[in-house]
């Protein structure tokens, strides 16, 4: 039967798009299949003032909460984080706020040198090249030579720090503890037709200016250039393997509820670490009843998060601290390794955010009985708004097999598919090293001058980082996939999401997971013989 | 009787110092943004109203701020819920309007598409970070 391309990618994200572009540009017929839309920049609510009211509602990053005609429910009851993502062309970050470091050498080996997680089968170095080229495609600002990487060049000029930076800067360096200017996935300097960032605000309901270099406006307008096709509002259902463990076609279902069948002979799955197990454990066979490519029982398990400690700090002098690119100001990775007198293994991230914009300063303060109805309600506002100084804490949580995404066969989204359950829960060496990183926020924002601080964690609406649910190795009975996201069960399968990490790193995964689409691209390629 | 906007004007009074308006004074109709949201946006006030009603000698619009504030907080768990879950709407309303986000001098925050200056931070304390030296840890294969 006639093949609609070489290689069909399910899910048109971070991953999706970057491993189309590589394919096309090499000669590859490449046909993505995307469950939503490309998004509507005109609808961008980052330049009304009513943004933060829809950042609650249409435009938030969680589904449940979003609840738009490409989402699939989530019952993530039996979590302490909420699942966030978005289904569209460019995926999570079309909502992401920009960050854009990459994993450690030591994540790639986190079992040889500390005892805890598992090694992976490729190496920093390995990747290195690829991190390159995606910094290259996507358009990066950060500042050479931080000492917390091996060296990283090529960037554009960091995102201005503004006051609310230079304070905090002053209490990292009281506290002499790691700090640099973050690495951003947004221009600072026009590149190829895309206007440089302009401080709007918002970055994580959409950038209206393009600047932010979410996926839809970078790779995809190059892939598609590159002579990718692109299928939208199409949801794939179910992977078809009819003999020997070879997939012929996806089966897909279309908005208006038809049913259509795209054959390939490589298939490639980037649908996050969520979308991506649903998929396969919903593509059941005779051949394989528990799911594709689930011969290891791995497929959904090992689900890793980032849990999320949030500090605040209030200061009496004006900061401006709601004016900037929202997420990207300054990072330390002081805390990143694992030290000997610490009584937990790995370690995280601090990144200093902005301030929250009005409403959210208010209802908070509401929240925390420092905002009282009346006629002291202004003066209550003022000594917080541009006063406030936001900062995250991302933790490294260990791969456990008991954390896990399993359909639910009881909800089902309008196709009919089942949708997901998460069970997840942190462990003791989690918890450790939330408490140690809430007591060392406060302790730099005091060091900065703040006059109160708060901190708390894990964050309830954090889910943002989906990890290690169909993760790589070269042990067929401890992975999924191999070295370069080739299942081990099925010949024609890849997976080149965030799924296949083994361990998550202390940091955002976006800048890691395109690397690794486009390592796993590169391979793919040669296997093809292009 | 009592409306949604004599409500959230003795909750966030105008303020001449600050330059603020009242809480009634700006639209509120952004709270309803669906059937369900307006459903109870409608039974909160006849809660609320209804209560003031029942415990002073006038409805809201004839009782001061000072007056009806006391009287609202004085209520019943399940009604003092009711005035919180309907003041964190006010809030988001409130300081979501252009008026009042003019007011806190964020006129049309965010500026599209112009943007705000932010001038460029000197980062030459970032030499005490370098001098100290790497503090990735550097494994075998790199």
């Amino acid at each position: 039967m006639k093949s609609h391309a070489d290689v069909i990618v399910v899910g048109a994200g971070a991953a999706g798009a970057a491993i189309s572009w590589q394919l096309a540009s090499s000669g590859v017929r490449v046909l993505c299949i995307e469950q939503g839309d490309f998004p509507d920049v005109s609808q961008y609510p980052s330049t009304t003032s009513r943004w933060e009211l829809k950042k609650q509602n249409e435009f938030s990053p969680f589904p449940n909460r979003r609840r738009n005609s490409y989402d699939y429910p989530i019952d993530d009851s039996d979590s302490p984080i909420s699942i966030g993502n978005f289904n569209g062309v460019g995926g999570a970050t079309v909502l992401f706020s920009g960050h854009f470091p990459r994993m450690h050498p030591s994540d790639f080996m986190t079992k040889t040198l500390d005892g805890v997680g598992d090694d992976w089968p490729l190496t920093y170095s390995d990747l290195e090249p690829f991190f390159t080229l995606n910094d290259r495609n996507v358009g990066v600002s950060g500042l050479s030579g931080d000492p917390a990487y091996p060296e990283i060049t090529g960037m554009m000029p960091p995102v201005p720090l503004g006051k609310l930076g230079e304070v905090m800067m002053t209490g990292f360096k009281r506290a002499e503890w790691h700090c640099w200017p973050a690495y951003s996935a947004i221009i600072t300097r026009p590149v190829a037709g895309r206007s440089p960032c302009v401080n709007l605000g918002p970055c994580n309901l959409g950038c209206p200016q393009g600047a932010k270099s979410s996926a839809d406006v970078t790779y995809w307008p190059k892939a598609l250039e590159a002579g990718a096709k692109l299928i939208t509002k199409s949801q794939v259902i179910r992977l078809v393997a009819r003999r020997n463990n070879v997939i012929d076609s996806v089966e897909v279902r279309s908005l208006d509820g038809q049913t259509h069948v795209y054959r390939a002979g490589f298939f490639v799955v980037t649908c996050n670490g969520v979308g991506t197990p649903r998929l396969l454990l919903n593509s059941v066979s005779s051949d394989s009843r528990s799911g594709l490519a689930n011969s290891s029982g791995l497929v959904g398990k090992n689900l890793m998060l980032h849990p999320l400690g949030y500090i605040e700090g209030i200061f009496e002098e004006d900061l401006q601290s709601s004016v900037g690119p929202q997420g990207c100001c300054l990072a330390s990775h002081e805390f990143y390794e694992t030290r000997g007198e610490h009584d937990f293994k790995r370690g995280y991230s601090f990144q200093v955010l902005r301030g929250p914009g009005p409403v959210e300063t208010a209802v908070t303060a509401l929240k925390r009985r420092e905002l009282h109805w009346g006629k002291n309600i202004h003066r209550q506002f003022a000594d917080r708004f541009n006063r406030t100084v936001s900062m995250a804490a991302i933790l490294e949580d260990l791969p456990r097999v008991e954390n896990e995404v399993s359909l639910d066969t009881i909800r089902r989204d309008r196709n009919g598919m089942p949708s997901v359950r998460i069970k997840y829960k942190l462990d003791q060496n989690t918890r450790r090293m939330l408490s140690h990183a809430l007591s060392n926020g406060r302790r730099v924002m005091s060091l900065a001058g703040a006059k109160k601080t708060y901190a708390f964690g894990p964050v309830r609406e954090s889910g943002w980082h989906l990890m290690g649910t169909a993760r790589m190795g070269s042990d067929p009975g401890k992975s999924v996939v191999d070295r370069y996201g080739k299942s081990h069960d099925v010949q024609n399968l890849y997976v080149a999401d965030s799924s296949v990490f083994v361990t998550a790193g202390a940091v955002n995964p976006t800048s890691t997971l395109q690397a690794i689409a486009l390592w796993i691209g590169h391979h793919l390629i040669e296997r093809i013989g292009r | 009787m009592c409306s949604l906007e004599d409500i959230a004007s003795h909750m966030i009074p105008s303020d001449s110092e600050f330059g603020m308006p009242n809480g009634g004074g700006v639209d509120l109709r952004v709270l309803s943004i669906d059937a369900f949201k307006e459903l109870w946006l409608q039974t909160s006030v006849k809660v609320i109203a209804d209560y003031v009603h029942a415990n002073s000698e006038t409805n809201c619009s004839g009782l001061s701020s000072e007056s009806f504030l006391e009287v609202i907080m004085a209520a019943p768990p399940p009604i003092r819920q009711t005035i919180s879950q309907l003041g964190e709407w006010l809030l988001g309303a409130y300081f979501s309007d252009p008026v009042v986000q003019q007011s806190l001098g964020i006129a049309s925050v965010p500026p599209f598409p112009g943007g705000t200056y932010i001038a460029p931070s000197n980062l030459e304390s970032l030499e005490e970070v370098v001098n100290r030296g790497p503090n990735f840890r550097k494994v075998a294969q790199h």
